[in-house]
């Protein structure tokens, strides 16, 4: 899991004495998975998607074991 | 000094004057003392004009000064925390924890158990200054002429001093109280960062370095800085993982901090813990209150000014938002040195062939807690 701020998100998690976090803040993970459960509609988790080629790599080799099977 | 029209601020200038002493040397500066006191006065009020003299004042304590300005705020005006104002260099806090073995009666030697613990932690108050500038000259057409003397060379105006100066010690006085209990130095800040998070009670919160990871380096570690980390290693605190707090929620957060109260504390001899809250808990209390059903959770006085949870009081101080803390005021210590003879307000000229002057404040300051394992902090 990769937690990130949204762009053009602001989070002030604690007020105007604090400082505000935006996408260009760096931050842990584990801050930002603390952010997330405070802020859920600016933070996401940006999970990385295979790529498309990956996926029809895989959709021909079950094909064809299901050519063998029949 | 950028000057920033602002709205009146009622306050009362005392003015110290100091006799001039004559000198063949034309480099002795040119010092004025201001005692300030800050009384809310009723309009139409004037303030005593400030007198300015040449004088030679080094060596001498100002303490007054300096207190009325920390007076000023509402931390030390309650006097609920400890203020420890006899706070030298490297001043040592001694804490004393002491366990106890029964063990079955024996008329040979015994065997020693249990311990006598003595913690030192050495409180080396941070020396701090406030120093600003400012030309009189740039007001000459301003609403301060108005009680300016006639000459070119006076450009005094009792308003600005009352008003501008004044003003710029309350700031003071607030910033002090705010770096108190919010202050974070870059060092705890990167130590803060390095440690490994869980949720367990022995690591640090995720919240917890959220909060450092949201401020600005400063000079001085505050009271939530030291429950998170002091002496060099994670605090004991009891901690309390903590989330956005509104109206609405709030009361199932000040019950979670509650139950996270030692009974110990609960039940002290030494007097009744209190909560510690941002201002804006005072406004979410009452909205919760008033949107209540059958009772009110919290107890409020009829005039607002005394609330209270489950019998604690809950005092309002300029905490980070969704940050409160429960503890026994003795465990919180402001400590400064007030009769530091360099603690003074001095309004001046920048050099003796100039007319810029400038002010300045120097003072110092640190936070300390005691008894970390008894105190609780929440944070979200």
């Amino acid at each position: 899991m990769a937690f990130k701020i949204k762009e053009g998100s602001e989070i002030a998690p604690y007020g105007a004495t604090g400082n505000t976090f935006t996408s260009a803040s760096v931050l842990s993970q584990a801050v930002l998975e603390h952010l997330a459960t405070r802020f859920p509609d600016d933070v996401v988790n940006d999970t990385v998607k295979k790529p498309a080629a990956d996926k029809a790599a895989a959709d021909k080799a079950a094909a064809e074991i299901n050519n063998s099977k029949s | 000094m950028k000057i920033k029209w602002s709205g009146l601020l009622f306050v009362s200038l005392m003015a110290l004057t100091i006799s001039m002493l004559t000198s063949c040397n034309p480099a002795i500066p040119f010092a004025v003392l201001l005692a300030l006191s800050f009384v809310p006065m009723p309009k139409g009020v004037l303030s005593m004009a400030i007198s300015a003299t040449v004088v030679d004042i080094r060596g001498k304590a100002y303490e007054p000064i300096i207190e009325e300005l920390l007076f000023e705020n509402r931390t030390v005006a309650d006097g609920l925390i400890s203020f420890e104002t006899d706070v030298k260099a490297e001043t040592i806090f001694t804490e004393n924890t002491t366990t106890v073995a029964m063990q079955a009666y024996t008329s040979g030697a015994p065997t020693a158990s249990g311990t006598m613990g003595l913690v030192d932690v050495s409180v080396t108050p941070t020396k701090i200054m406030y120093y600003d500038t400012f030309d009189m000259n740039t007001l000459r057409s301003s609403r301060f002429k108005r009680d300016m003397k006639a000459g070119a060379w006076n450009t005094r105006s009792a308003e600005f001093d009352k008003v501008v100066l004044g003003s710029y010690a309350k700031a003071i006085s607030y910033d002090m109280e705010l770096k108190f209990w919010q202050g974070l130095t870059a060092a705890t800040q990167t130590a803060i960062a390095a440690l490994t998070p869980g949720a367990g009670q022995t690591a640090v919160g995720a919240a917890e370095q959220t909060w450092a990871a949201a401020q600005t380096a400063g000079l001085v570690d505050g009271v939530v800085a030291k429950m998170i980390y002091n002496n060099g290693a994670l605090g004991k605190r009891v901690k309390r993982l903590g989330t956005t707090i509104s109206a609405s929620n709030i009361d199932a957060e000040y019950a979670k901090i509650y139950g996270d109260i030692p009974s110990a504390v609960l039940n002290a001899a030494l007097g009744s813990p209190y909560f510690f809250a941002p201002y804006s808990h005072k406004q979410f209390i009452n909205i919760f209150n008033t949107n209540a059903t059958y009772r009110d959770k919290f107890s409020v006085s009829e005039n607002k000014e005394k609330y209270f949870y489950n019998g604690i009081e809950i005092r309002f101080y300029p905490l980070p938002e969704n940050c409160i803390i429960a503890a026994l005021p003795a465990h919180i210590i402001w400590c400064t040195d007030t009769l530091n003879d360099i603690n003074y307000l001095e309004v001046n000229k920048v050099a003796n062939n100039q007319d810029n002057q400038f002010i300045k404040n120097v003072s110092t300051l640190a936070a300390h807690v005691v008894n970390q394992k008894y105190n609780v902090l929440y944070l979200g």
